[in-house]
């Protein structure tokens, strides 16, 4: 009896493992002796290839679109330095005259002292210096000295911006301003603080104080609103260049 | 101890048997499902077809995406010349307004201790240099701009320039064209000759190379200009 104790659980054994064994052989078997097998094989090539194809186009597919989001963010940076570059332009345009200024300022007008020359003409015809009565290129480069020092941040002469580089000389009985012939009278404008450019160009020693002292027809008024028209001349650099730090 | 039963290690045995079996079995069945060559034709068949839509659809979305390549590409490539513009043309504008150093070719005018030099005399200088072509200007190393303020402190009895007293001697630098610069000061009746009716004597020297230190930049208060 003791033998059948554990023949009971071996046959079992071996009879479920008899049917797996018997399953196994008839599916093999099939599948060699599937009729289609030939047929299907070449479709399976085709499928085979297009899955890899498939599988290239998907991973270019998967680079072309990290590249394009690396483009838009470039694109995205790009145009935020352009902006920060063109606020800078508008900065320094302002600041080199290229653009119309507008502010509070003050208007000097200067004229020849013709009555003064007649007179004396008159008076002393032999002694007479024509020249003593006329605006020289001088007095309109010390005045202007004079509103730089008074803290005008724009100024012109007969609408001829001065820049850092305007130079104002006389050719004859002509004042040029930026190489360009202006004529008396002169209107010099300047923005700035009207108080302090005023009393700059009102101190006793000032180029202005000495025309008007001397009779030249001369005024100056203070303004809430003077407009200054842009530096009409150019910019370039033939001998400079930016030494790199 | 636990005395093992014969019987007990047969069936050890056995399981362990039958438990590759079933693996085998298992892995048999996958395969069998596993295989293409084993499905219908008629599946296949449809099978292919669908990668070949597969296929064309991805193949349109690349075309698309390389599309959108190229123009992102010469966008960026646009914006970056636009951008070397830009700079270019904001390097000009700094060197024009003294807000960079500066080297260049040009002439240094030295002024000694003894001169009775006064401001205006700094001016007429300046303003003839410029007429002669100057680009870049400095006196004593502070580079000349339009807010550079040139006067007489009354209060401190000294030639200041930007609230600083000017000490001698005095150094005039000027980039430009060394030979027009130094024409333009020994003009007749031009300025050096009428610092030597005050017996002043500027010593002039042509440089091949100076540099031209920058300003600050300007802080304006008044002016609102419109572009």
């Amino acid at each position: 009896m003791t033998n059948l104790k554990w023949q009971l659980p071996l046959t079992l054994v071996f009879f479920i493992s008899g049917i797996l064994l018997a399953v196994t052989l008839r599916t093999i078997s099939a599948s060699d002796q599937n009729p289609w097998r030939q047929r299907n094989e070449n479709l399976v090539a085709m499928i085979e290839t297009q899955e890899k194809i498939i599988a290239n186009l998907e991973k270019s597919i998967e680079e072309n679109r990290a590249y394009l989001d690396r483009c838009q963010q470039e694109l995205a940076a790009g145009k935020k330095e352009l902006e920060t570059l063109q606020e800078r332009l508008r900065q320094l345009k302002v600041w080199a005259g290229l653009t119309e200024a507008k502010g509070p300022g003050i208007i000097v007008t200067l004229d020849d002292n013709r009555e003064g020359a007649e007179a004396a003409q008159a008076a002393n015809p032999t002694q007479f210096k024509p020249e003593d009565y006329l605006i020289h290129d001088k007095h309109l480069l010390y005045i202007i000295n004079d509103l730089r020092v008074g803290g005008a941040e724009a100024i012109s002469v007969n609408d001829q911006r001065i820049v850092t580089s305007s130079d104002i000389r006389c050719v004859g009985p002509m004042i040029l301003v930026n190489t360009t012939r202006l004529a008396p009278p002169y209107t010099i404008k300047a923005i700035g603080n009207p108080q302090e450019l005023m009393e700059i160009l009102e101190q006793p020693e000032s180029e202005y104080s000495i025309l008007k002292m001397a009779g030249f027809p001369v005024s100056l008024e203070a303004k809430e609103e003077v407009v200054i028209p842009p530096y009409k001349g150019g910019y370039q650099f033939t001998y400079t260049e930016a030494k790199e730090e | 101890m636990l005395k093992i039963d014969k019987w007990q290690g047969y069936l050890f045995i056995v399981l362990f048997l039958l438990g590759i079996l079933i693996t085998v079995q298992f892995r048999t069945q996958q395969n069998f499902l596993n295989d293409l060559t084993l499905q219908k034709t008629e599946d296949l068949v449809m099978m292919l077809k669908k990668l070949h839509d597969k296929r064309s659809g991805l193949e349109k979305e690349l075309q698309e995406l390389n599309r959108q390549t190229q123009i992102f590409q010469k966008d960026v490539s646009e914006g970056a010349v636009l951008a070397e513009n830009l700079r270019h043309e904001l390097k000009r504008l700094e060197i024009a307004l003294g807000l960079v150093p500066v080297k260049g070719p040009g002439i240094t005018i030295t002024i000694t201790t003894e001169s009775p030099l006064v401001y205006l005399d700094l001016v007429d200088i300046l303003n003839e240099l410029w007429a002669s072509g100057a680009e870049a200007i400095a006196i004593n190393d502070q580079r000349i701009t339009s807010w550079t303020k040139i006067y007489w402190d009354k209060n401190t009895f000294s030639l200041t320039i930007n609230d600083q007293e000017l000490l001698y001697p005095c150094t005039i630098k000027a980039i430009g064209d060394p030979g027009q610069l130094e024409a333009g000061l020994r003009l007749v009746g031009g300025v050096l000759d009428d610092l030597a009716i005050y017996k002043i004597y500027p010593v002039i020297t042509r440089e091949e190379e100076i540099e031209i230190p920058a300003a600050a930049p300007p802080v304006l208060y008044y002016i609102s200009g419109s572009t």
